[in-house]
């Protein structure tokens, strides 16, 4: 029977698309690796920087972009904004399918080992530009996530996350509470106590959410992986942390809430009266809760242990120069550019966002006196902590633990369930899940 | 119901009172309008929104009147953004693909329908299981396509692609389906050529369900999202839905710009469903036969 | 060709054709008839296929150290040891049963409600009833999030104007389901309302006039005449729900997260975050076509129940 005219044509396209596919599969040659090394005469790297951001973080490069143009006339900055989430989709396309990639893009500090991971050859490895010599400039816990297995450093760090705790001093006052007396968990728990009786809760925490535990968890100096990168969510540390929050909500200190609207509602409506969250918090609630502004006030977060650190980290994102950029020397020394000089840092934390260079503390802008917050000059708060935040572990796959660590908190938070054996089965979950 | 036909029924059955029928009028008219109040209260309170600031949101219970930010969204949502041109951009590639995806949609389910031939029902199978391939999969390949061809940033890149409407495909096969053959065999036998037949006699004759077609096809192209972000990448070139996207940051949102962005951005579909529902509820089929 | 005379008139189904085999037997395609299928064959092959081929083909690939190779049936034995893709099945399988006949149902009534010469201010209703679907995804989303929200959200306070306590609608693992039901259904219910009252418009009316000459009540008229005229439609919009929940996505990731504790998990919200969160394209792509296959299955014993004689 003969074939019919369609199925022919079919035929002969599925062949050519087969043809073309297999065609793209093996295209991944990096014609850029070649200019690769430490630059010796920046001022002749020329052409475009297409710079890929997400709103909210584009504010802090709008303001260095100027700057950073008069410094190198040769090159220009094309600045990207789009939501958080399509950064992410465009940036695993672009990965995926090796084109249409950005000369810098931000990822969050937890998600840079899940893109180097699965694509190492994705991003150029820094180090060749000299960065290893310029290392210990910035805070010594934004390095793991940028490390990989064979020392690469994949992005030059650029905000850290540190935490503190934002309190309503009006309502803390009222309450007969003296914030300086909360030093450790139980003093957060007793100050709790008394705002329970004057009918206002403690802290909202998200149960959508692994914040509020990762938060404790990176405070005992642990993350969802051991070093070695196998599941850790079953640890004394990981417990602990479960339990406190579980404890609060129990007792009727913490409430629970849906979701971030929902946590920014409940500070609204004055039925939270403190929040633990990281120094990018602070322009979200002043600009969130507008009407509260002179009565929020920040401090060091509790202590979980007598002796323990009083600092914690969320969040922070960093600078990383895709291999397949057009324009790699120029993408370098624009992030180091915003990244690595105080000048930026201080420009930055005008707006802000809190560099982790360590020498950016000095810097005017972090000794500004904050309205919103009484006058207190919270960035400091903020940036007293850097070096005390505890270093942790991240692998490629964060996102899966994470998941895994959110269903198992909610059951705990929400339903009640017990902490051990509810991380116990998290943990061998999410042992299948990486196969380990 | 011609006047002749329910009086005659009325006579006949003496069931329907003028009482009985305005009772059940109203009953029908307080379940239709409860019914519309829950359709509309959600989209009352996004306009809401967008006249208010950000922080509004948070409010527990939120606000459900008007504020006096409207201005002040306005302007941000207008000022030094690319949203006018969005707009532009939306309607031209919406307006661009309902007509190319409409025509393609409409000659092969014509064929699909009236035509008989081998393979036809495995055909119809394949174009159901395309239907059912969830984008998330086949995006990142289709991607790789367009960037090879060059169509990155490119009109074609965001209406081509998916000018094979598997749905629409699909919709007007169902629609001919009642469309009678005879009509077909009767223009035949008087000489008339397929796309004579398709053109003068089977289009009209379905002209509801292309009205619908005509509308859906430009909804599903305004709505769409995802793939326009990923091959659009220069600002003004991007469409209405995109612009309004990239306005959700980490933790903070405009949502009062975002939503009147929203609001603003449902007016054209709105105005083609006013200017095509006529023509989804006449019936016209009884031209065709006499 | 040849030519057959049959009975002139309703738009039912021929019964018969009078004539030889020649009629029954299936014709190749003459050339004509292959122009009106060019377009969307060509736009299906470049645009269609091509992506799909290479999909399937990840389905049977892994990453390894940043390269793809050959995994074989890897990842579909991984998809039955997964309980979340069991959870995920589970939970959209139940939002397809609940969801997709209360929509259908709904859509009918309104369709037909809104032909009747009973009702007044037909053109403003029907609008309003079709605007939900002409919303964008996102921002109906948050609309309903916010609506939904906390002790004191409003759908809460109209709750306590009638007496009843406060629901937890975003954060109860049933009430999420609930809200997520309501929220699509608010959403497509008149899209498909439009797509009948196109199919009611196909219908001759003289078809319904006789049947009301020979006495048939109005309910009557509706069960034996239009619905089995209306079967085309019908299996259309049931097909696309099906479809549309089966692959539901939007609400269930801006609404409630998947969440809680996984209860609103679908199954291409739990595709999105293998392939765009953990990068796990290969995975990703064996669930997509586990997923077509679960879909065919069904799609096609809709078919056989719904289907006319000419879907032969």
């Amino acid at each position: 029977m003969q074939r019919s005219l369609k199925a022919r044509a079919a035929g002969s396209v599925m062949g050519v698309a087969a043809a073309v596919a297999l065609a793209l599969s093996g295209c991944s040659s990096n014609a850029a690796q070649g200019d690769i090394k430490p630059i010796a005469d920046p001022q002749s790297v020329s052409g475009t920087v297409n710079v890929l951001t997400w709103e909210g973080a584009s504010d802090p490069l709008k303001a260095v972009i100027p700057v950073f143009e008069k410094k190198y006339p040769k090159l220009k900055v094309k600045l990207q904004v789009i939501g958080y989430d399509d950064v992410s989709t465009r940036l695993t396309v672009g990965l995926q399918s090796g084109s249409n990639l950005p000369d810098v893009v931000a990822v969050t500090g937890e998600r840079v080992k899940t893109v180097t991971g699965n694509f190492p050859d994705g991003f150029v490895d820094l180090r060749k530009f000299g960065l290893d010599k310029r290392k210990t400039e910035w805070a010594a816990s934004k390095w793991p996530a940028l490390t990989g297995a064979d020392g690469e450093l994949y992005g030059v760090p650029w905000d850290v996350g540190p935490v503190a705790l934002y309190y309503r001093t009006d309502l803390l006052a009222e309450a007969g509470v003296d914030p300086s007396s909360i030093k450790t968990w139980e003093d957060y728990m007793a100050a709790g106590r008394k705002l329970k009786a004057q009918g206002h809760a403690l802290l909202p925490i998200e149960v959508d959410t692994s914040q509020a535990y990762s938060i404790l968890l990176q405070q005992q100096g642990q993350s969802y992986f051991t070093a070695k990168g196998k599941a850790n969510l079953a640890s004394e540390a990981s417990i602990s942390a479960a339990t406190l929050l579980q404890n609060a909500v129990q007792d009727g200190y913490a409430k629970n809430v849906n979701n971030w609207d929902a946590m920014l509602s409940s500070l609204k409506s004055g039925e939270a009266a403190t929040n633990i969250m990281p120094v990018w918090f602070a322009g979200i609630l002043s600009s969130s809760v507008p009407e509260q502004a002179g009565k929020w006030a920040v401090m060091e977060m509790p202590a979980l242990t007598a002796a323990g650190p009083r600092a914690s980290n969320q969040g922070g994102s960093n600078l990383l120069i895709p291999a397949k950029s057009k324009n790699p020397r120029g993408a370098y020394l624009f992030s180091m550019f915003a990244l690595g000089t105080t000048e930026s840092a201080n420009t930055m934390m005008k707006v802000g966002n809190m560099s982790s260079l360590l020498a950016a503390s000095d810097q005017p802008a972090f000794k500004e006196k904050v309205p919103y917050y009484g006058d207190q000059q919270i960035w400091s708060v903020f940036a007293k902590t850097i070096p005390d935040i505890p270093s942790v572990p991240f692998t490629a796959d964060y996102d899966k633990a994470d998941q895994v660590l959110v269903d198992a908190m909610n059951k705990v938070l929400v339903s009640g369930a017990d902490a051990k054996s509810t991380l116990r089965d998290a943990n061998a979950q999410l042992s299948s899940q990486i196969g380990q | 119901m011609t006047n002749a036909a329910s009086s005659i029924r009325d006579v006949k059955h003496g069931r329907r009172t003028r009482v009985s029928r305005k009772a059940s009028s109203l009953a029908l008219h307080i379940v239709l309008i409860i019914g519309g109040l829950v359709s509309l209260f959600p989209l009352y309170w996004m306009v809401v929104a967008g006249t208010r600031p950000s922080s509004d949101i948070y409010s527990a219970p939120p606000a459900l009147t008007p504020g006096s930010a409207l201005l002040a969204n306005l302007s941000r949502l207008f000022d030094g953004t690319t949203f006018a041109s969005n707009m532009a951009v939306s309607v031209a590639v919406a307006v661009l693909y309902t007509v190319f995806a409409g025509l393609v949609s409409a000659m092969a389910g014509f064929a699909l329908a009236k035509y008989t031939f081998r393979g036809r029902q495995a055909l119809l199978t394949v174009i159901i299981i395309t239907m059912t391939i969830p984008f998330q999969v086949t995006l990142v390949p289709l991607f790789e396509l367009m960037t090879s061809l060059g169509w990155v940033n490119s009109l074609q890149a965001v209406v081509l692609p998916f000018s094979f409407n598997a749905f629409g495909i699909f919709f007007m096969r169902q629609s001919f389906l009642a469309f009678p053959s005879e009509l077909i065999e009767a223009a035949r036998i008087d000489g008339a050529g397929d796309f004579r037949i398709f053109y003068r006699i089977a289009l009209p004759a379905i002209r509801p369900a292309l009205a619908v077609l005509g509308l859906l096809l430009f909804m599903f192209q305004w709505n769409s999202f995802l793939w326009p972000l990923l091959v659009l990448t220069e600002p003004s070139m991007y469409t209405a839905p995109v612009f309004l996207a990239t306005l959700v940051g980490l933790g903070q949102t405009d949502y009062g710009v975002l939503l009147l962005g929203t609001a603003i951005a449902t007016l054209p579909t709105m105005i083609l469903f006013l200017v095509f529902q006529r023509h989804f509820v006449s019936g016209i089929l009884a031209g065709a036969i006499k | 060709m040849t030519l057959t005379k049959s009975p002139v008139g309703t738009s039912t189904p021929p019964s018969s054709r009078s004539g030889g085999s020649s009629s029954h037997r299936k014709r190749r395609p003459s050339r004509r008839q292959l122009i009106f299928l060019a377009p969307a064959l060509v736009l299906f092959l470049v645009f269609q296929a091509y992506p799909i081929a290479r999909s399937l083909l990840l389905s049977f690939q892994t990453r390894v150290d940043g390269k793809l190779v050959w995994a074989g049936l890897h990842q579909y034995e991984r998809l039955f040891s997964d309980p979340n893709f069991g959870l995920a099945l589970g939970n959209t399988l139940l939002i397809l049963v609940v969801q997709v006949p209360l929509m259908l149902s709904i859509a009918l009534i309104l369709a037909v409600a809104l032909r009747s010469t009973y009702v007044k201010l037909k053109t403003g209703f029907r609008l309003i009833y079709f605007l939900p679907a002409v919303t964008a995804l996102l921002a109906y989303a948050i609309v309903f999030r916010t609506l939904l929200n906390g002790d004191s959200s409003v759908a809460n306070q109209l709750l306590a104007s009638i007496g009843v306590g406060p629901i937890d609608w975003l954060g109860d693992p049933f009430w999420a389901r609930v809200s997520l039901v309501a929220a699509i259904t608010w959403r497509w219910t008149g899209y498909n309302m439009v797509i009948f009252l196109a199919g009611l418009s196909s219908i001759d009316p003289s078809v319904r006039e006789a049947a009301a000459m020979d006495g048939a009540s109005a309910i009557q008229a509706f069960r034996s005449i239009t619905l089995p005229l209306l079967r085309p439609v019908i299996l259309f919009t049931v097909t696309t729900s099906t479809i549309g929940a089966l692959q539901l996505f939007d609400e269930s990731y801006i609404l409630t997260g998947g969440g809680p504790a996984g209860s609103t998990l679908t199954i291409v919200l739990y595709l999105y975050r293998t392939a765009f969160k953990s990068l796990d394209f290969g995975y990703a792509s064996a669930m997509a076509y586990v997923l077509v296959l679960i879909v065919m299955v069904i799609a096609v014993i809709q078919m056989r129940i719904l289907r006319t004689k000419d879907d032969e």
